[in-house]
């Protein structure tokens, strides 16, 4: 167990790779790093289970962490298949082109 | 030696019912040629009927199963009812939409077979981690459904929007869960009470609390978390929208009254305040917004926003009468919104869906029933007595009057003064205008008698409501029991 670094240290990389992830997703145009982007904010969370799970000395964050891997795998599968989807009817992968609906 | 937990397998006989039901349409899609995929429809029809004939004998216990990771209580059944009801629904109006919209997948009806499982796990968990599962379980499939509409430009895009923002909701999601798990220790929901209840106020909890509720607010399509609904409604077929607006919305409320109720209840002080925001931005701006909708499944969104922040009025009121009326209110809510999204999906303008207001001109006189059911629902859902809307309207603002926000019902009120003008503008336009050119209905006998049953129960639970209430009493008594401020 890593207990000469503080805990601290890896809550507030967490906190930083999930703002980095969230800037992302709000402020890149292309939907694959938009897609890259929230992989990051996953794996911020995970950092986070990891963390608390290894100082607390139980399982379920590490439980929690796997399973947060397989749905992020399963959800990034299916924005992957809508992104191919969306580059066959609109010729272009960029978030702004989506914008047939307003109001 | 590893101790085996305490397993009550009776506890999930529903879902392992709906995934079967799943897999067996799932083999039938094998053999069944593409010009005759309705026969899924029928099938998982058949099974969700049988589903309901067996809820009534559901195993309902208020221990906790499957090492605290499963809460069958009443609440949950009760829920399961709504669950299973939207996705008979809209499979009954979707097989003939389908072929209108020559949409001929067959996996349609597992994506609403899956979705409902999801729901399903989402109010049986009594654990952070059965609730991510579930809730994942259903947007991820949610994400597929509402991306197979025929208009393949809308439908992608709004498929694209979903996912990217109800991905970084279950980030945020996840974040604060995180967090509160991180600070008490464990991940069961009664264990976070606990510990909570002893003192445990580090304000990373506050956080915590702040983004579960921020995630749970964007499924219920709160605002300032709404911004997907009424493009994602508009761009995804019709059916979809149907048990989109209802089914997961029902889910929402399910974790977000348990999870608040049973958990965080200690904070109620602090998590007031925000949700006081949420709720009160809610009901007014999906109200003025809705007035300069031209489309009217966008119109239908927007007051769904505004409906899920009168709902919540129930859970601000933290008191019985409150969350039991919040559970009611979903329940009319069913199907009042069901039954008009199942008359809006047969109303056709020539070869396509009638989305315009404009092509509701006259329908009083060219489709008097279609006309008639329509106003009913949409009288329900601007809360006109004797309707269920009406009711569940009352009883959601007495509790709140009965906790003292007095602002909060005033801003209902008003709402709901605004949400009369776009709702009657709708039925001016079906009895007092010329009929319009292309317009007509397209249904089947089956359509016709889901959207009857939708009208039969919108009436009966305006006009009696008592049986109701206390069958959501009586489900809420063990959400609070839990605790004994009451």
């Amino acid at each position: 167990m890593a207990t000469s670094i503080p805990m601290e240290y890896y809550l507030v990389l967490s906190v930083i790779l999930f703002a980095i992830g969230v800037v992302g997703v709000i402020s890149r145009k292309n939907i694959i790093i938009v897609l890259m982007s929230l992989e990051l904010c996953l794996n911020a969370v995970n950092i986070n289970f990891v963390t608390f799970s290894s100082y607390l000395g139980d399982m379920t964050g590490r439980i929690f962490a796997i399973f947060t891997m397989a749905v992020a795998a399963a959800e990034v599968a299916v924005g992957l298949a809508i992104a191919v989807n969306l580059f066959k009817v609109k010729k272009s992968v960029i978030v702004e082109d989506a914008n047939t609906m307003k109001g | 030696m590893i101790e085996l937990p305490n397993i009550q397998l009776a506890a999930i006989y529903p879902e392992i019912a709906v995934l079967l039901l799943a897999f067996v349409v799932l083999a039938v899609d094998f053999v069944v040629p593409a010009n005759k995929k309705s026969t899924l429809g029928y099938l998982t029809i058949a099974g969700l009927v049988l589903l309901l004939i067996y809820m009534p004998f559901a195993y309902i216990s208020n221990e906790a199963t499957f090492s605290g990771m499963v809460l069958s209580d009443s609440y949950a059944i009760l829920f399961e009812w709504i669950f299973i009801l939207a996705a008979l629904f809209t499979v009954i109006h979707s097989i003939h939409y389908l072929k209108l919209e020559r949409i001929r997948t067959g996996e349609y009806y597992q994506f609403v077979l899956y979705a409902t499982l999801g729901m399903m796990v989402m109010a049986k968990g009594n654990d952070l981690m059965a609730i991510y599962v579930g809730l994942e379980l259903m947007s991820i499939s949610l994400y597929i459904m509402s991306a197979i509409g025929k208009d393949r430009i809308r439908s992608t895009e709004a498929a694209m929007k979903y996912l990217i923002l109800g991905a970084l909701a279950s980030g945020i999601l996840l974040f604060g869960m995180s967090y509160i798990y991180g600070l008490t220790g464990s991940t069961n929901l009664y264990a976070i009470s606990s510990s909570l209840q002893s003192g445990n106020n580090n304000f990373l909890i506050y956080t915590g609390i702040l983004l579960v509720a921020v995630g749970f607010s964007f499924k219920m399509a709160l605002v300032p978390f709404h911004s997907w609904a009424p493009d994602v409604y508009e761009g995804a077929p019709t059916s979809v929208t149907a048990f989109m607006s209802s089914g997961p919305k029902a889910a929402a409320l399910a974790i977000f009254l348990r999870v608040f109720v049973e958990s965080f209840h200690g904070f109620e002080e602090q998590w007031t305040l925000f949700l006081w925001f949420f709720s009160a931005a809610s009901m007014l701006f999906g109200s003025i917004v809705a007035i300069s909708q031209k489309n009217i499944i966008r119109m239908l969104a927007y007051s769904s926003i505004t409906h899920a922040g009168t709902i919540m009025l129930g859970l601000l009121a933290f008191n019985e009468l409150g969350i039991a009326s919040a559970v009611y209110y979903m329940m009319v809510y069913l199907f009042m919104n069901m039954g008009a999204f199942g008359v809006v999906i047969f109303i056709r303008y020539k070869e396509d869906r009638g989305e315009d207001i404009n092509i509701f001109c006259g329908l009083g006189k060219t489709h008097p029933v279609a006309a008639f059911l329509l106003t009913l629902f949409l009288l329900s859902l601007a809360g006109i007595p004797p309707t269920g809307g009406f009711v569940v309207k009352f009883y959601v603002f007495s509790s709140a009057i009965q906790a003292g926000y007095l602002w909060l019902v005033i801003i209902a009120a008003l709402s709901t003064v605004i949400s009369l003008y776009y709702y009657l503008r709708v039925i001016v336009f079906m009895y007092m205008k010329e009929p319009a050119e292309g317009q007509s209905v397209n249904t089947t006998p089956l359509q016709w008698s889901a959207v009857a049953i939708s009208a039969v129960f919108t009436i009966v639970m305006g006009v009696i409501p008592a049986p109701f209430m206390g069958w959501a009493t009586a489900a809420v008594k063990g959400l609070i029991s839990s605790f004994h401020s009451f």
